[in-house]
């Protein structure tokens, strides 16, 4: 078990995170002052890069769903108890998998071209996923270490293809060429670059929530995730669910890659994604593993992403890398704010239980 | 000789001799608690517990499991803070930080689960431990040098370089007992320290106890074995549910007042309502059964026994005997090295544990924390677990809440399982709710086979039970209420393999009593006709019948 499957009252949970993140703004304010840019200010141009205006959000949006994704993967194999490291990996598999759908199947039109190509990311999401997962299950592996170098195998793999076979002639950059439109996802804003795969992420998050609370797999996988010992005393399925979870897992992070390349890029790149798997843990953690709570997370993400790009642009003095610095103090003091939060609650029980039994005794002796 | 800390006024004499004269003559205090509260959730552990410790007395606490007795001692050790409440060591009020400053203060605990690492060595254990000390040279030779003395003073031999693993719970034992004497205490605390011990090893320590008791040192025993405590203890303290009950003289105790005192009223000793066992041809039947044990315990040697339906099968024995593995083994938890496993005509050796299920059989696990309960998960979708996959609670993978809620609550009434909100989480019930909840989980399973027949609801309908220690921890209404559910299972016609510790459990609720020793069966009995000294004699490995 671990304290991140545990889930408080829920209100608790958003004040916890909002807190951390808080804190983490005014830590990295610090920084900025000790260089001499007035924090309001940069702020200011942060929020205004973000969400300033129609395409602002745009692009804030852009930035949060190939976040979102793989950090509803990492939830639930997290609900599971199992610490999906490696959904960097999984991104770029699903991504080369939709791109090779893109490339090498015949044009069916546009919705079901596209659904082809996220199904096969879905699917190679699933697989890079089920490889620990079946580790894990049936020899005791530990899923932190094989799905963090499966990322490695990945990335290279990827790059191979953008490098070599893949690689359109006569570019200065590795990549593929621009895939034909009815396998990208269409602009469902005008006037900005949001597109369907915004739908598809909101989707997934209701999907996640649901399966979590209302299934029997989701009932399973609380289970396993608080008491393995117990669920293997029960009868239940560990090892299926393990795997199960993990490939889940991996099909999230898998499609939150096609979205990426299917969508704002409309081609495989190589190192397309700036690290959206690793970033995903801190937002999974932060969405204390509620799917409203992830979409919260996964939106500051990428407005943090998007302001600070912004803020790049509007002064020269400071670094794009304020933002990987507040996220990295937000996940610091949403640990601090955990253990505090375990604390307080043991010691509020204490005392109830105390004033209760208290209460009765005197009950008892009143009645006597 | 003492390095305990005394206090900076020097109003007693110190030193070895004035020491024992003190023990001798008019007690001296070393220690006093004054009104201990401890509160943990769901608990009132201690309740105003006050209590004085004089040099040179082995003073005895005794009470039922759960009556307080070891959080007690945990707030003297410091490795809990009390909520309320004093305590004194030889007149100087202590805010205990942690062991380290208990030990610093002269106190010294022997728990019942030893904190030894199993892969180091005896003499490196010992110069890790907190009671090694600050001051004391880091080094083996040094250590050495202390554990020589320690054996000239009280006969306590161990080979310093065997590794703990390969030791004997009753080496084990002598070890942290060493630990703890290593430190020079004034006041030394044993938690259950019989439990596992054979008898000859049970009159060893009891005899190191005295001595150590000789040289003023002041003795806390915890037990619930009330001729083991009569035998050694000069006072005695009876707890009950965290309370404080009396304070009494041994000489003044029998067993008879000491078990009154401990349960509140004579428990009225009930023959088994069995009728004789008839010649049922054996539901459950081993066959040179052979598991693999762990550190803890011995694993299963080559066991055959056949257990019939409508008959409780009690196996006694010391904790790691193999009894729990041999549950474990035929619920299908534990990997089977030889022989066989018949349920009903049937070999299930190698079937799964659902496969098990399916076949009428339900486990109880030894511990219901590790084992049994999903403590984050709600009272309502503990009970749905036990339902696996299957209609009504789950429907084409949904989970049904109004289904789940309605089975939840015929269970709730059914084993009487007290809970204030069932949508919140099984981990906030008291231990005795938590066992009933696994019972009801367990004995209300639906298997796809009887759902297809049509029998639904949560009626008992198991027909081999599997208990591993059912009311461990339990107060005594809680045990009662779960040994009559296991009688009745009995009644209707069940086979019931009960595991306890607790001999005079067993003879109460068994029909028949089979003895594990080391990993083997080492004598079986009828409940009825068992003579109990002899069967203790047998659960020590004495002389088998």
């Amino acid at each position: 078990m671990n304290r991140f499957s545990r889930v408080a009252s829920p209100l608790r949970n958003v004040l916890i995170s909002l807190v951390a993140i808080v804190l983490a703004l005014v830590c990295a304010s610090v920084l900025l002052v000790a260089g001499g840019i007035s924090p309001l200010q940069a702020y200011r141009a942060m929020v205004e890069a973000a969400f300033g205006s129609a395409f602002a959000v745009g692009v804030t949006l852009g930035k949060t769903v190939p976040r979102l994704l793989p950090a509803l993967g990492i939830a639930l194999a997290l609900r599971a108890g199992l610490w999906n490291i490696g959904a960097e990996g999984q991104i770029y598999v699903g991504a080369t998998a939709a791109a090779a759908v893109a490339m090498f199947t015949p044009d069916l039109g546009f919705p079901v071209s596209a659904a082809l190509a996220l199904l096969a990311a879905v699917l190679g999401g699933a697989l890079w996923g089920l490889i620990p997962g079946v580790l894990r299950a049936y020899r005791g592996v530990s899923e932190v270490i094989t799905s963090l170098m499966l990322v490695y195998v990945a990335v290279q793999f990827t790059n191979y293809l953008v490098e070599g076979p893949w690689l359109v002639p006569n570019s200065t950059f590795p990549s593929t060429p621009i895939f034909a439109p009815s396998f990208r996802l269409p602009i469902i804003w005008e006037g900005t670059l949001v597109n369907g795969g915004v739908v598809l992420a909101l989707l997934a998050s209701v999907v996640l929530g649901l399966v979590v609370s209302r299934t029997t797999f989701g009932l399973w996988l609380r289970a396993i995730g608080s008491n393995q010992r117990a669920t293997e005393v029960l009868g239940l399925p560990v090892r299926h669910m393990v795997m199960a979870a993990m490939a889940a897992s991996g099909a999230f992070a898998g499609l939150g890659g096609a979205i990426e390349v299917l969508g704002i890029r409309g081609r495989l790149l190589e190192s397309f994604s700036p690290g959206y798997g690793f970033q995903a843990i801190a937002i999974a953690l932060l969405g204390r593993l509620d799917p409203l709570g992830i979409v919260g997370a996964a939106v500051v993400f990428g407005a943090l992403e998007a302001g600070s790009a912004g803020l790049q642009v509007a002064s020269a003095n400071i670094s794009s890398a304020i933002a990987p610095v507040i996220e990295g103090l937000a996940v610091i003091f949403l640990l601090v704010g955990l253990g505090v939060d375990e604390r307080l609650a043991r010691r509020r029980r204490t005392l109830r239980a105390l004033t209760e039994q208290r209460d009765q005794q005197s009950g008892r002796t009143a009645a006597a | 000789m003492r390095r305990f800390a005394m206090p900076k006024d020097e109003r007693r004499p110190a030193g070895p001799g004035a020491e024992r004269a003190d023990a001798s003559g008019s007690a001296r205090e070393l220690l006093r608690l004054e009104g201990i509260c401890k509160a943990f959730p769901g608990i009132l552990a201690n309740d105003d517990i006050s209590l004085e410790l004089n040099a040179g007395e082995v003073h005895a606490l005794l009470g039922e499991n759960g009556a307080g007795k070891t959080t007690l001692m945990g707030v003297v050790f410091g490795l809990h803070r009390p909520d309320a409440g004093r305590i004194l060591v030889q007149g100087d009020e202590l805010g205990l930080r942690g062991p380290h400053d208990a030990i610093a203060h002269g106190i010294g605990f022997v728990q019942q689960h030893f904190s030894l690492i199993p892969t180091l060595t005896v003499i490196d254990n010992i110069v890790l431990s907190e009671h090694y000390g600050v001051g004391r040279k880091l080094s083996r030779s040094a250590c050495r040098e202390v554990l020589r003395d320690l054996e000239a003073r009280y006969g306590l031999a161990v080979d310093p370089f065997a590794r703990v693993e390969q030791l004997a719970i009753g080496e084990q034992q002598k070890v942290e007992i060493i630990k703890a004497l290593i430190a020079e205490p004034a006041v030394l605390i044993l938690d259950e320290p019989a439990a596992l011990l054979s008898l000859q090893e049970v009159e060893q320590l009891w005899k190191l106890l005295r001595q150590l008791a000789d040289e003023g040192i002041g003795i806390i025993l915890i037990g619930h074995k009330l001729s083991e405590v009569l035998k050694i203890a000069t006072r005695i303290t009876v707890l009950r549910r965290g309370r404080k009950v009396a304070t009494l003289a041994a000489h003044e105790a029998t067993e008879s007042i000491l078990g009154e005192l401990m349960v509140g009223a004579l428990k009225p000793r009930r023959q088994s309502s069995a009728t004789p066992a008839r010649e049922a041809p054996p539901l459950l039947e081993l066959r040179q059964l052979t598991v693999g044990g762990d550190a803890a315990g011995h694993g299963v040697r080559d066991v055959s026994c056949s257990v019939a339906g409508g008959e409780i099968l009690g196996i006694a024995g010391l904790t790691g005997s193999g009894q729990a593995e041999l549950l474990e083994a035929i619920a299908g938890v534990r990997r089977v090295e030889g022989g066989r496993i018949i349920l009903a005509g049937e070999d299930i050796t190698h079937l799964s544990v659902r496969a098990r299920q399916a076949r009428g059989l339900a486990y109880i696990p030894p511990d219901r924390h590790r084992d049994g309960l999903v403590g984050e998960l709600s009272v309502v979708e503990n009970l749905a677990l036990g339902a696996g996959g299957d209609p009504p609670v789950s429907r084409c993978g949904w989970l049904q809440r109004r289904a789940m809620k309605e089975r939840a609550d015929r269970s709730i009434a059914r084993f009487d399982i007290r809970v204030a909100d069932p949508w919140r989480s099984a981990r906030t019930l008291s231990g005795g709710n938590q066992q009933k909840l696994i019972l009801a989980r367990e004995l209300t399973r639906s298997s796809p086979a009887r759902h297809a027949s049509g029998q639904l609801g949560p009626a008992p309908r198991a027909s081999l039970i599997l208990c591993c220690y059912p009311t461990r921890g339990l107060d005594f209404a809680a045990s009662a209420a779960i040994n009559e559910e296991l009688r009745r299972c009995r009644d209707q016609g069940a086979a019931v393999v009960v595991v306890s510790i607790d001999l005079d459990e067993l003879l109460e609720l068994a029909d028949r009593i089979l003895v594990m020793q080391g990993g083997r069966i080492r004598g079986e009995t009828d409940a009825r006709q068992a003579d109990p000294t002899r069967l203790g004699i047998m659960i020590g490995g004495g002389a088998a019948a």
